[in-house]
């Protein structure tokens, strides 16, 4: 410890201190108590002066304040993120970044995310590379050949209007992923939106892609677009009408897909039965339906016979028209629609095996019950069309029919 | 205030003169108060009773001093704001009830001697003129508005800055213009001076009431004691 002594005459007595005249002709104010006796004036005095280690306590604290509030000020900088990126490929992932484009916080939104995310973290602080980054590692992980797609939103998170770097962040995507089929998305986003995307549990990209869908009213419910990718949805929302199509197309299909199978094991039945003699192969069906019908008394079954008989009187009206010139013209048609609908034609003879399936599924299950008997009454209206345009075919069976209900 | 002067206005005092009374007793206000502060052994402020028990041995002092008795004025007035202050004490005892702390007065009397004469030899270290000096030079400070507590701050930290201070003085108090500015406006004029030496207006305004000090201490070489300090570190200078 250093100690500086003063040594000089008494000049003044103040209330906290005494001047002292130095011999060096300097002067020093010494505190009054750290000399014990009262000096006279013009009494020479010797003052030992403590560089004690608390003298520079107040200065090093103001420094320690200032640094502190300093480094405080710099984190507080850095903590406050000025813009949300969300990217949706399928990974999707989300971050916070700075107004200086540095990434903040690298959140994943889904488990694909979840993946890239811990190869990518930690690893860069600027925006662009650490899409870079997160571009490659999908690349790498075969996401972006599954869905060749990059959807990116901005959302500014400060209130005053910030200039968002939509513009770069796209030519940087685009440059990332040139040379390949991958189409590039980057817009801006409301806050709100985000928020809103948050409680729904979806990206804002999906969300904003899902609000579209609602619009154009293509979906209802979140279960809708549930497991989709933002390419399959964006296909539903650029094709609208398409769409609807397909699907009507698609449900259209289910049903006659069950018809098809039916057929199919309808002409194996027939095979196995040898459907060589064909009144034979009719009168079984028939001898059968009937006894169904008996039983189960269906009035489905019952519409069925009746139109049946309908189009059977329709026919029988045309033949009674027409002359000679019309049968031949019947038996051409018939040769044509033997040659284009061979399946048709067993299914019409023997409409049996169709319902005795419904029998079988009726046991397992009763609710579907309903909607196949509706297909089996539009396959039956379908025939009853096709009937009428081939009346010579169903002739025999529905005589022979009407016959036997008579 | 030298010796002849000092007599004279004791002897118009003692005749009734009592504005140089009051002139008097207020020029040597700090004195008599660290006198009394001195023998009470503790700071005595002019709410304190022994600083009227003080003036008013000062002014007998006044009235009692005898030019050829051998003594200085200042000697004098000590003793008798002494001797009052005992007898006030001694009163002030009596009327009080007794010490709690046991005193050995046997002891306490020896060591009264011992105090005594310790603080006679103290006394004869410190010269009487050099208290009139130290007296003087500060009213001289406060008719410029300095007082000894600033200066501290006021002087410069350097040798260097000092002695060319002590120099700058030297040739102040030469400049007759400049000592006639000083006196009039009771300021220093800077602006004129450093248009004369070229010196820098802004150090010499940082360390102007230090220069004061100077100016006033080369203006009164009868302060020969004061001036000692001065010249004595300024001969160092030189010697190193």
């Amino acid at each position: 410890m250093k100690h500086t002594a003063y040594k000089g005459i008494v000049v003044k007595i103040t209330d906290l201190h005494l001047v002292i005249l130095q011999d060096n002709g300097r002067y020093k104010n010494v505190p009054k108590n750290a000399i014990k006796q009262v000096p006279l004036l013009g009494q020479s005095i010797t003052y030992v002066e403590k560089a004690s280690s608390l003298k520079w306590v107040p200065y090093i604290s103001v420094a320690a304040l200032i640094f502190l509030s300093f480094i405080s000020f710099s984190i507080f900088q850095t903590v406050k993120p000025s813009y949300l990126l969300v990217i949706d490929i399928n990974p999707s992932l989300e971050m916070e970044v700075s107004d200086k484009g540095e990434v903040i916080d690298l959140r994943a939104l889904n488990e694909d995310g979840e993946k890239i995310v811990s190869s990518v973290k930690d690893s860069n602080r600027d925006v662009l590379s650490m899409i870079d980054l997160i571009v490659k590692e999908a690349k790498k992980k075969g996401y972006l050949a599954k869905n060749p797609m990059i959807t990116t939103s901005l959302i500014s998170i400060e209130e005053d209007d910030l200039t968002l770097p939509v513009k770069e962040i796209n030519d940087a995507l685009t440059s990332y992923v040139q040379g390949e089929h991958v189409q590039v998305e980057v817009k801006e986003a409301a806050l709100v939106e985000y928020k809103e995307a948050k409680k729904l549990n979806l990206s804002v990209n999906y969300y904003k892609q899902y609000q579209d869908l609602v619009e154009k009213e293509l979906v209802e419910d979140l279960n809708d677009i549930k497991g989709k990718t933002i390419v399959e949805l964006k296909s539903m929302a650029s094709q609208p009408n398409k769409e609807i199509e397909d699907e009507e197309d698609k449900e259209s299909q289910l049903i006659p897909n069950d018809t098809d199978q039916h057929k199919n094991t309808e002409q194996k039945e027939a095979k196995s039965k040898g459907t060589i003699k064909e009144p034979k192969k009719e009168q079984v069906p028939n001898d059968q339906t009937k006894g169904y019908e008996d039983q189960n008394s269906s009035e489905k079954s019952r519409n069925q016979i009746q139109k049946e008989a309908e189009s059977k009187e329709k026919a029988s009206t045309k033949i009674d028209n027409s002359g000679d010139k019309q049968k031949s013209i019947n038996e051409q048609e018939n040769k044509e629609v033997k040659k284009e609908q061979p399946i048709d034609k067993p299914q019409k003879e023997d409409p049996k095996p169709v319902e005795r399936r419904d029998e079988e599924k009726d046991k397992i299950k009763q609710a579907p019950i309903v909607k196949e008997s509706e297909e089996t009454e539009e396959n039956k209206n379908q025939r009853s069309e096709k009937e009428q345009e081939n009346p010579s075919i169903d002739e025999k069976n529905e005589k022979a029919k009407s016959s036997e209900r008579e | 205030m030298n010796n002849d002067e000092l007599i004279s206005v004791i002897t118009n005092c003692k005749n009734g003169d009592q504005l140089s009374r009051e002139q008097l007793i207020q020029h040597y206000r700090p004195y008599i108060l660290n006198t009394a502060s001195h023998i009470c052994k503790r700071y005595i402020s002019w709410s304190d009773e022994e600083s009227s028990i003080s003036l008013i041995a000062f002014n007998k002092a006044i009235d009692t001093f005898e030019q050829h008795s051998g003594r200085t004025f200042l000697n004098y007035a000590y003793l008798l704001i002494q001797r009052d202050l005992i007898d006030f004490y001694k009163r002030e005892k009596s009327e009080q009830h007794l010490s709690i702390t046991f005193v050995d007065s046997e002891q306490s009397n020896n060591m009264m001697d011992v105090e005594k004469s310790v603080d006679n030899y103290r006394r004869s270290l410190t010269s009487n003129e050099l208290v009139d000096e130290i007296i003087d030079f500060d009213h001289a400070l406060n008719e410029f508005k300095v007082s000894f507590e600033e200066l501290e701050k006021h002087s410069p930290k350097h040798k260097d800055t000092r002695k060319k201070l002590y120099q700058l003085s030297d040739v102040f108090i030469l400049d007759a213009e400049c000592k006639h500015h000083f006196f009039l406006k009771k300021r220093l004029p800077v602006s004129l001076f450093c248009k004369k030496t070229g010196y820098s207006k802004k150090t010499l305004e940082k360390h102007r009431k230090y220069f004061i000090s100077l100016i006033l201490l080369k203006l009164n070489p009868q302060w020969v004691q004061l001036s000692a300090y001065i010249i004595d570190f300024q001969g160092k200078e030189e010697e190193l």
